[in-house]
């Protein structure tokens, strides 16, 4: 995906770009001179995990934000109460506990479209 | 190897069997990091042994894992009970700084990818199922009274003090997030009853297991074993993690949940409580996903520095999801 000519950024190249960039190096220049076993194991996690920040720079901020206003209109709070008002059973109710299930599974999702968008598609359904 | 263990070594064994013992070679196995784990041939008198050594770390990170010594123990029962499991053999002086035993290296692969994936494994992947089954039957089958094991405290049924341990488990993370809030809820209020104690694996599943082309070879890595509730086994090996990617099975990602209990009950197990079974599944879950920010911590504490331990944190999001997918499921049934 090409950003070049993005104005609305904090620089050029932008932040997923340079990591991208990152990833590209170790996979192709350092991962295939690397002959221990465990450190490259440890470098192709690395990698991912360049692949993943990468993903979530790019992530529209309206995901979050719909994630946010959806959470406001369940819960006016913040975690801590939010733990404390299940821990009073406040979510014990069968519709307030679908709805709160499905904003948790939601938000799970949000964090899994960086981290492993494959899984998704593999286990729904399984 | 360094030469003070391997002097501890020869001492100890030529002591245990009155003969001369030398160490021949020495090379680390891919395992847990909670052990220490080596390939091992030693002569002893005029017999070359193949063995695999397990030494505690330095510093013991898992409150509740089993000693060595109590391993050794129960390793030897399970042997002569015919549970498809090494043998162990030599264990180390009480005085030992760091406690080890020694065992009898078994065949086959450990490691879940390759047992999930070897297209040499095939064979043995289409009797796996099966095979978990009937060997977890003699797990359950082996008498709680002759081994010394950790048990649910405070006359607490072995449901809740799995909640209990996920709890202080958060408490010693210093975080918590209302997904577990909900989840730990959501499993208090169901809890069930466990009418008798079993001998219980800890962590039987794929990856813990030796495969070969002829099926289940051995059950290996038992420190985390313990008094508690036999559905708590019949459950671990079915999470979702456990098949290490090939979800088409749900058994370890090798088989059919029905292939496994179906040898099980033949193997004589008891009874599955399918509701039992499904409360273990969330439950296993949600200890597991509390367990992978565990290892973040681990990182992010600056004790133990390393990408991979952070990167699990992450992972905790498909665990906490499927937990979620698993009581969606209970609730529309």
């Amino acid at each position: 995906m090409s950003e070049r000519g993005r104005t609305d950024v904090e620089g050029h190249p932008t932040a997923a770009e340079l990591v991208e960039a990152t990833r590209g190096h170790l996979v192709s220049k350092v991962i295939p001179t690397i002959t221990d076993a465990r450190l490259r194991f440890q470098t192709l996690v690395a990698a991912h995990v360049l692949e993943v920040v990468a993903r979530e720079a790019r992530r529209p901020e309206v995901a979050r934000e719909a994630l946010t206003a959806a959470r406001r209109e369940l819960f006016d709070g913040d975690d801590a109460a939010l733990v404390a008002a299940i821990d009073a059973g406040g979510f014990d109710a069968p519709e307030r506990s679908a709805a709160l299930r499905a904003w948790l599974m939601a938000e799970c999702e949000l964090g899994l479209a960086s981290w492993n968008p494959a899984f998704l598609a593999s286990a729904r359904g399984r | 190897m360094d030469d003070a263990l391997a002097r501890e070594i020869t001492d100890v064994v030529a002591r245990l069997t009155g003969e001369a013992v030398t160490v021949r070679a020495a090379r680390p196995l891919a395992g847990g990091a909670s052990m220490e784990t080596l390939a091992l041939d030693l002569t002893v008198g005029d017999r070359d042994e193949a063995l695999v050594l397990r030494r505690d770390m330095a510093v013991n990170m898992f409150h509740g894992a089993l000693s060595r010594a109590d391993e050794f123990a129960l390793l030897d029962l399970a042997h002569r009970r015919g549970v498809p499991c090494p043998r162990p053999r030599y264990l180390s002086s009480p005085d030992a700084p760091r406690r080890w035993f020694l065992m009898d290296r078994r065949p086959g692969e450990s490691v879940g990818r390759k047992v999930v994936r070897d297209p040499a494994l095939a064979s043995g992947r289409a009797r796996l199922a099966s095979d978990l089954g009937a060997a977890l039957a003699k797990v359950h089958a082996l008498p709680t009274v002759a081994v010394t094991l950790p048990r649910p405290r405070d006359g607490r049924s072995p449901a809740l003090e799995a909640i209990a341990q996920t709890r202080e488990s958060i408490a010693a993370l210093g975080f918590t997030r209302p997904s577990w809030a909900y989840l730990l809820r959501w499993l208090e209020q169901r809890a069930p009853a466990c009418e008798a104690l079993s001998v219980v694996h800890g962590d039987f599943r794929v990856g813990n297991v030796l495969v070969t082309p002829a099926g289940l070879e051995a059950v290996i890595d038992w420190e985390f074993a313990h008094l508690g509730d036999r559905h708590e086994d019949l459950a671990w090996p079915t999470l979702r993690d456990w098949r290490f990617g090939n979800d088409a099975k749900s058994l370890g990602g090798v088989g059919e949940l029905d292939e496994f209990i179906d040898a099980y009950r033949a193997a004589g197990g008891a009874e599955v409580d399918r509701g039992a079974l499904a409360w273990w599944q969330v439950a296993g879950n949600v200890r597991w996903a509390v367990m992978c920010h565990a290892q973040a911590e681990r990182h992010l504490s600056g004790r133990d520095p390393s990408v991979e331990l952070a990167s699990l944190g992450r992972k905790g999001a498909e665990v906490e999801w499927e937990a979620l997918r698993l009581i969606d499921e209970e609730e529309r049934r």
